[in-house]
């Protein structure tokens, strides 16, 4: 169970965005994709998501090659993205977030919301933070609950793996410390993740291995108990060891 | 079942029940729909104007003038149906009296001029409302400009077409299934508000409960977000303008009965009515977040300070004033209470 990315590239016009990437991602295991600005991450994982096409390589997500043209083909294949900026309504409840475009409804399209209200309490509440009130507008939330009711909708509809970007950011130390214990939680129930960051002792914490960009290419992929946090600078830095 | 295992129903009985998880309640949606509207200025409003009425002119409530204002509120509450929609989805129509007029026009045309069976002219009539919604949501959409510019513009394009077409000329003397739909009555309850508010309660089923309200608040609070969710942003985009469109088209054959007749030059001051109804009734102006309910007691507060002002024997022209008036202190309200929450 595996999501294989091959000989990925991307230009926009003239500019080579990505070339020739080459990426694995084992189910239960978490990758962090580290880079500098520039280097190539967001179109990587945009491509991923299915949000972007890439110009060259394949995707094959549990042996099966994909060809996405949305975000929704890659939610089917089992790929969802969280984005940094979270894409919550603040004005709608945590539910309606939760659910939006797969909303539980009766055969004329009318909302079960007991039924979504109760899996998404019951989501929201097997992430081990404090539970919260999933009728709460989600503009009301602390950075850690949005965070978490983001995460709540990665995982309600049985996602295999998962691409975060920039989970930690912005958020306060103690909602960084539950956002990480809940990304290993996943990776504990058998999730894959991918987790884009710049933070490298976020990385260092959950990740059990970590790719580097530089320059749209693959400057190298080390287990995070091999290698240091020199030759990661390195590789960021100047594409090499 | 051990004591351990005990302990744990009871803690997570009590978080359950901490949390509203239990019991009928648990299953109700929000009555109001998938986002919070404020709805406390308009009924406080209401509720301070019936008291001042009660000592100032104890005849405001006489069954009469309470059908008098139920008409006045009932076009505003159809309109502000699909202005609702459109500004919940962040957008605005600025051309509601000219699709109305336009599609009077072309209704009383089919029927007059042309000669076509009733049917088939009120087909006409709702179809050109739905085209000319269909003509502001794709410049909107595809041509990416700006809601106000297209439908301000459209207003002239729209009422330049009905007023070429009419020539200045007036269209009277319609059927009477039509009179009936503007001035009818059952059992003592004018028509029009019947069609409003059997409307009201069909809009706000859809808007409140069903998948496609849930989605049309997402568009206009998050776009982006939505666009990521699989939702078309566009389709919804110009969905709620074509249904502004038949709502308008609605509306016209409604007024159209109650004149019993059709002016070209008419409905101007309607689109400043809709749009105070929706606003006062707490829909935000920016999106994201709207009532039909809250439309129907805003278009109501409208209709009751209007009629008010006549009631207690100040000229007409204080109308506008005590309407602006109620507008501004409900939306000084919500700009406070928005200030407070963003705090």
């Amino acid at each position: 169970m595996s999501v294989v990315l091959s000989g990925i590239a991307k230009s926009y016009g003239a500019v080579k965005a990505i070339e020739d990437i080459d990426l694995t991602v084992e189910a239960g295991e978490v990758v962090g994709v580290l880079g500098d600005n520039g280097a190539g991450k967001s179109t990587l994982m945009k491509i991923l998501a299915g949000a972007t096409a890439p110009d060259a390589g394949t995707i094959m997500v549990d042996g099966e090659t994909y060809s996405f043209t949305s975000s929704s083909a890659a939610r089917d294949a089992g790929i969802a993205m969280l984005y940094q900026d979270l894409a919550l309504c603040d004005d709608m409840s945590v539910v309606h977030n939760i659910f939006l475009g797969r909303e539980i409804t009766n055969r004329f399209g009318f909302l079960r919301y007991g039924a979504m209200r109760k899996r998404a309490q019951e989501i929201v509440n097997s992430f081990s933070v404090r539970p919260f009130d999933v009728r709460t507008p989600s503009g009301h939330l602390s950075g850690g609950q949005r965070q978490v009711s983001a995460l709540a909708r990665t995982t309600a509809f049985g996602s295999r793996y998962i691409i975060l970007d920039e989970p930690t950011s912005a958020l306060s130390p103690s909602a960084r410390d539950e956002v990480l214990a809940i990304v290993r939680d996943l990776a504990d129930q058998g999730i894959g993740i991918i987790m884009v960051s710049h933070d490298l002792g976020h990385v260092r914490k959950v990740c059990d291995r970590v790719a580097i960009l530089h320059l749209g290419r693959m400057a190298g992929i080390r287990n995070m108990a091999d290698t240091t946090q020199d030759e990661i600078i390195s590789l960021i830095v100047q594409g090499h060891a | 079942m051990t004591p351990a295992t005990d302990n744990m129903s009871s803690a997570d009985e009590r978080r359950a029940a901490l949390l509203g998880e239990t019991g009928w309640r648990a299953r109700m949606p929000p009555l109001l729909g998938p986002t919070q509207v404020p709805l406390a200025a308009p009924l406080v409003m209401l509720a301070i104007i019936a008291v001042g009425m009660v000592l100032a002119a104890p005849n405001f409530f006489a069954v009469g003038n309470l059908r008098a204002i139920a008409l006045d509120a009932s076009l505003i509450m159809l309109l502000g149906i699909g202005m609702t929609a459109v500004i919940t989805a962040r957008g605005i129509d600025l051309s509601i009296g000219a699709i109305l007029t336009l599609s009077s026009v072309a209704f009383a045309a089919a029927l007059k001029d042309f000669g076509l069976p009733l049917w088939v002219s009120v087909l006409v009539g709702l179809t050109v409302g739905a085209l000319c919604g269909l003509f502001n949501g794709l410049l909107i959409t595809r041509l990416r400009m700006p809601d106000f510019i297209v439908t301000l513009s459209s207003e002239l394009v729209f009422r330049g077409l009905a007023l070429v077409y009419a020539g200045g000329g007036v269209f009277f003397g319609f059927p009477e299934v039509i009179t009936f739909l503007g001035r009818g009555r059952v059992i003592g309850v004018p028509m029009p508000l019947i069609i409003a508010l059997t409307l009201v309660v069909v809009a706000h089923c859809i808007f409140a409960y069903h998948r496609i309200g849930m989605r049309l608040h997402a568009v206009g609070g998050n776009p982006t977000a939505a666009k990521r969710l699989g939702i078309s942003v566009t389709g919804y985009r110009v969905g709620v303008y074509v249904f502004m469109g038949i709502i308008a088209a609605i509306g016209g054959i409604i007024l159209t009965g109650r004149l019993d007749a059709v002016v070209a030059s008419g409905a101007v001051t309607i689109l400043l009515n809709t749009v105070a109804a929706v606003i006062v009734g707490g829909t935000h102006l920016f999106g994201g977040r709207g009532s039909i309910i809250g439309t129907l007691l805003g278009a109501w507060l409208l209709a009751t300070i209007t009629n008010a002002v006549v009631m207690l024997g100040f000229e007409a022209f204080w109308q506008h004033v005590a309407a602006g008036a109620v507008i501004l202190i409900t939306i000084a309200l919500y700009s406070r209470r928005n200030t407070r929450a963003e705090e």
